[in-house]
C-alpha cells in the first residue's frame, strides 16, 4: 500500500463520483463513454489493451458495451491507472507469487467510498438505520490492503452499532468471541449481520457444529461474499444458503451474496432482504445503477443473449481512476428479471494436459 | 467394472498361457494386430472418426497422431524395444540384486497383471502400455481415462481378431478414478500398476498404493530455435507448428514456449501465420469455458505490454495465441494452442533453467542451431530432460519411449526378477 497526496480530480473522475451520488442525474450510458475516453487517454496499457482489440479511439465506441473490458490478470500490471496511486488493495491469491497477485491502484478512495454505501444499506439494512455487525473478513488495520477489509472498516464506521468488531484473525477465526459477540446481542434482543467469506463462515459453523451454542438473534442477517477460492467445495448457492441458514437458525431469505472483487470498486448483492415483499424470483445478483453486468462469450467476448452462460463482466464507475470494464473468471447467466445468477469459477483449464489424469483418477 | 477379482483371475490364467510363448509368436501376433490399424477402413481411422464425434478434436489430427504411433511400433521396432529393454532390466535387476545370478536375458518375464491407469489427453495411449505389458508377457489390465474412452476399447478388438492369444491376457475396463470401492481392489489384486497423472494424483496415489507402482505427473515441453530460422523454408514452419497444433497441444511433448534467438516479436509473427493455416487443416477442438477465460487472462499482459517489450498475436476467437517477450522463464500459457516466443538465453543459463526445472520439463525440441546443436544437446542431457529431438518431430519419439525417460518395459522385466528372487 501506498500513501501520498490525492491528484485532482479529472472531469470524467468528477462525473462518475456525480453519478454515483445521484444515479438519477445522469444517463449511464454517456457517463461511460466520457470516463472510457479519459482512460484511453491517460490508462496507457488500457489503451494498448484497446488497440489490440481494434478500439483505437473513444469515437471508435458508440456504446458503453462497446467499451472493451480487460480480463482480471491485466491488474497484475501495477501501471494499470490514469493517475499514481495512494491506495492500493491487492487480491488474495498468492500462488505464484508476489507478481502474480492482481493490484487495484487508487488515487484517491473517494468513489470507492460513494458507491459501498447505498448498496450496502438498500441491501442488508433495508429495515433499521444500524446493526452489530460481526465481521469475519481482515480488519482495515490488519489487512489495509484487502479491499473487502476496507469496505466492511467504513461499514462498521458508518452502520455499526455497539458490539460491533472483526473476529478474524491471520489463520484462525475467533469462534469464542463470535459466540460471546451471539449472547450478548441475544441478551440486549439485538439482531447482528454476520459478514464473512465463505470460507471463514464454514470455518465458523463447524466450530458452531461442536458446542452447544443458539441461533442467531431475531432479525440477524448474514452477508456471504461466495467462493470458497480453493480452501473447500464450492457448493451450488441453494445448498450453500440452506447450510448457513441451518447453522445460524436464520431463515434463508436472510442470508444476503455479495459479489464483489478487487478489481472492481462496487458490489453486486443478493436482493433477498431488500425486495422481501417482492415474489422471489430465485437467487441472482443485482448491482447499482452505475455498475451494469454483462454475460460474455467465453470465446469471442461478445456479449451473448440472457439465459445463455458465459464469462460474467461487469462496467462499473466507480472505477474511474482506473479500467471500468472488467471480464471476470466468474460463469454467470443473465436472469430474465434482471441481473446475473452465478454458476461457479471459470479456473483449472491448467488442468487439461498431463495432468488431466490427475481429475481421471480422483473424480473420474 | 466387472467384479475385479474375476477380471484379475482372468487375466492371471492369460499371462499363464502367454509366459510360454516365444518372442516370434508375441512379435507377430502384435504386429498383426497393428497392421489392422492401418489404412483407410482400419482401426486409426475408425478411433479418429469416433473420438472426433465424441471430442470435438479434428479428425484428420488424429489421425495423423494415432497413424504416426502405429507407424513408430512396425515389428522391428518391437523387437528392437525388447532387446534393448532387456539388457537395461538384467542391469537394473543386477543394481537392486547384486548377489543373484545374472538372468537368461530371453527367459525375463514382467510382473504376471500389471494395471495401466491411462491419461486420456493424448488419443491411443491404450497402445503402447499394452505393447509394453505384452512384450514383458504380463497380462494388462487397461483403465481408459475419459478423454479417450475409445482406444482401448477397439485395440482389444484388433488383438482378439490378429492375436487372440495375446488378447487374453488384456482387459478393458473403465471406472470412476477416486472410487475407491472399485479401486482398491484392483490395485490390491494386481501385481503391478502404471499411472500417469498430475502431481496432486501422484502423491495422493502414491500414499495409497502398497502395490509395486510407477506414476508419471505432468510435465512440459519447450523448443529452442536458432538463428537460421530466418531462412527456414515453408516446410520447417509446417512441421514445427504441427508439433504445436498436435493432440490440441495437450500432450507433455506438446511444445509450449519456444526460445528462439534473434527477434522473438518477427518469430512470433510468422509463428502465427503458420498456426493460423494448421487451423483450417486441423480445426481446434471447442474450447470449454475455462478454457477461453484462462487464454484470455493468460493473453491480458501481453496486449496490454509496451509493443518493444512483448506483445500478442491472435485471431478474434481463441483458437491459438502466440505472445512474446523477453522473459527467459518457464512461465507458459494453457495447454490450448498457445506458444509463448521468449528471446535464447545463452547455453549457460538456459541449462541452468532446465536444471532448476527438471521437474516440469519433459522434452527439448531443437532446430536451426547448426554446428551447435550437439553443445545444446549436451546442455539439455546434462539437466536430465528425458527427450531430447528436433523440434519438427519432438512429438514422435521411438517405441518404447517413457515419460520419464526410462524404459517402461525394462522397468516391467526388472520388476519380474525381483518379484521372482523375492518368492519363497
Amino acid at each position: 500500500m501506498a500513501f501520498g497526496s490525492a491528484p485532482e480530480r479529472p472531469a470524467a473522475v468528477a462525473r462518475a463520483l456525480r453519478f454515483i451520488r445521484n444515479p438519477e442525474a445522469d444517463r449511464f450510458r454517456d457517463a461511460a463513454l466520457e470516463v472510457f475516453a479519459y482512460q484511453l487517454e491517460r490508462n496507457a496499457p488500457y489503451a494498448r489493451f484497446c488497440r489490440s482489440r481494434g478500439v483505437g479511439g473513444a469515437g471508435d465506441v458508440r456504446d458503453w458495451t462497446e467499451i472493451p473490458p480487460v480480463p482480471t490478470a491485466a491488474f497484475r500490471d501495477p501501471g494499470l491507472t490514469t493517475a499514481p496511486g495512494t491506495r492500493t488493495f491487492l487480491t488474495s491469491g498468492t500462488t505464484g507469487g508476489e507478481a502474480r497477485r492482481g493490484r487495484h491502484v487508487l488515487p484517491e478512495v473517494d468513489l470507492y467510498r460513494a458507491s459501498w454505501e447505498a448498496p450496502f444499506r438498500r441491501h442488508l439494512l433495508p429495515d433499521r438505520p444500524s446493526i452489530r455487525m460481526l465481521c469475519l473478513v481482515p480488519s482495515p488495520e490488519t489487512a489495509p490492503e484487502s479491499s473487502l477489509g476496507f469496505m466492511m472498516g467504513e461499514a462498521v464506521a458508518r452502520f455499526g452499532a455497539p458490539g460491533s468488531g472483526f473476529f478474524l484473525e491471520p489463520g484462525r477465526v475467533r469462534a469464542e468471541a463470535l459466540e460471546s459477540a451471539v449472547a450478548s446481542a441475544r441478551g440486549a434482543g439485538e439482531p447482528v449481520l454476520v459478514a464473512g467469506t465463505a470460507h471463514a463462515l464454514a470455518v465458523w459453523m463447524e466450530a458452531r457444529a461442536s458446542g452447544a451454542v443458539g441461533a442467531l438473534p431475531a432479525g440477524s442477517r448474514i452477508m456471504d461474499t461466495g467462493g470458497m477460492k480453493g480452501r473447500g467445495p464450492d457448493r451450488p448457492r441453494d445448498e450453500a444458503v440452506a447450510r448457513l441458514a441451518a447453522a445460524f437458525g436464520i431463515p434463508g431469505t436472510r442470508v444476503v451474496g455479495e459479489y464483489g472483487m478487487t478489481e472492481l470498486c462496487s458490489q453486486f448483492y443478493e436482493p433477498v432482504l431488500a425486495e422481501a415483499a417482492a415474489a422471489p424470483a430465485g437467487r441472482r445478483y443485482v448491482g447499482p445503477p452505475w455498475a451494469r453486468a454483462r454475460v460474455l462469450d467465453p470465446d469471442t467476448l461478445r456479449p451473448l443473449p440472457a439465459g445463455t452462460p458465459g464469462l460474467l463482466a461487469v462496467w462499473d464507475l466507480a472505477n474511474a481512476w482506473t479500467v471500468s470494464a472488467v471480464v471476470t473468471e466468474d460463469l454467470a447467466v443473465e436472469a430474465a428479471e434482471g441481473g446475473f445468477r452465478l454458476l461457479g469459477r471459470a479456473t483449472g483449464a491448467e488442468l487439461r494436459g498431463c495432468s488431466l489424469a490427475t481429475e481421471e483418477l480422483l473424480h473420474g | 467394472m466387472a467384479e475385479p477379482a474375476a477380471v484379475v483371475k482372468e487375466l492371471r490364467d492369460g499371462a499363464f498361457q502367454l509366459a510360454a510363448a516365444g518372442d516370434d509368436a508375441v512379435l507377430d501376433g502384435l504386429a498383426a494386430a497393428l497392421d489392422l490399424w492401418r489404412g483407410e477402413s482400419g482401426f486409426a481411422a475408425r478411433a479418429a472418426r469416433t473420438l472426433h464425434a465424441e471430442s470435438g478434436q479434428s479428425e484428420a489430427m488424429l489421425r495423423f497422431g494415432l497413424d504416426r504411433m502405429v507407424a513408430a511400433h512396425s515389428r522391428e521396432a518391437l523387437k528392437r524395444w525388447l532387446t534393448d529393454a532387456r539388457v537395461e532390466a538384467a542391469r537394473l535387476a543386477a543394481a537392486r540384486h547384486p548377489e543373484g545370478e545374472p538372468p537368461v536375458l530371453a527367459t525375463l518375464r514382467g510382473p504376471t497383471v500389471v494395471a495401466q491407469i491411462l491419461a486420456g489427453n493424448v488419443a491411443g495411449l491404450a497402445v503402447p502400455a499394452a505393447l509394453e505389458a505384452l512384450l514383458a508377457r504380463s497380462a494388462v489390465l487397461l483403465k481408459p481415462a475419459s478423454g479417450d474412452p475409445v482406444t482401448a476399447a477397439l485395440w482389444l478388438e484388433s488383438l482378439r481378431r490378429a492375436a487372440p492369444l495375446l488378447a487374453g491376457a488384456v482387459a478393458v475396463e473403465p471406472w470412476t478414478g477416486g472410487d475407491r470401492k472399485t479401486e482398491d481392489p484392483v490395485f490390491e489384486s494386481v501385481d503391478y500398476v502404471v499411472a500417469s497423472g498430475g502431481a496432486e494424483m501422484a502423491v495422493s496415489l502414491g500414499r495409497r498404493l502398497h502395490t509395486p507402482h510407477v506414476i508419471y505427473g505432468p510435465r512440459i515441453s519447450v523448443g529452442v530455435v536458432g538463428m537460421a530460422w530466418m531462412q527456414a523454408p515453408e516446410t520447417w514452419w509446417e512441421e514445427a507448428t504441427r508439433e504445436i497444433v498436435l493432440w490440441d497441444q495437450a500432450g507433455c511433448l506438446s511444445p509450449r514456449i519456444l526460445f528462439v534467438a534473434g527477434d522473438p516479436r518477427r518469430f512470433a509473427a510468422r509463428l502465427a501465420e503458420a498456426l493460423s493455416g494448421w487451423e483450417t487443416r486441423w480445426p481446434a477442438r471447442p474450447r470449454t469455458p475455462e478454457e477461453a477465460s484462462a487464454i484470455h487472462q493468460f493473453r491480458a499482459p501481453y496486449e496490454m505490454a509496451a509493443p518493444t517489450s512483448a506483445g500478442c498475436v491472435s485471431p478474434g476467437d481463441t483458437t491459438w495465441t502466440v505472445v512474446w517477450d523477453e522473459d527467459p522463464s518457464l512461465d507458459a500459457g494453457p495447454p490450448a494452442r498457445v506458444v509463448r516466443v521468449a528471446h535464447r538465453p545463452s547455453r549457460r543459463a538456459m541449462k541452468e533453467l532446465l536444471e532448476r526445472n527438471r521437474d516440469r520439463v519433459q522434452g527439448v525440441g531443437l532446430a536451426h542451431l547448426a554446428r551447435n546443436e550437439l553443445d545444446w544437446k549436451r546442455a539439455a542431457a546434462a539437466a536430465e530432460i528425458p527427450w531430447i529431438g528436433p523440434l519438427t518431430s519432438i512429438q514422435a519419439p521411438p517405441a518404447g519411449w517413457r515419460a520419464d525417460g526410462r524404459s517402461g518395459l525394462a522397468s516391467l522385466l526388472a520388476e519380474g526378477v525381483v518379484a521372482a528372487h523375492n518368492s519363497p
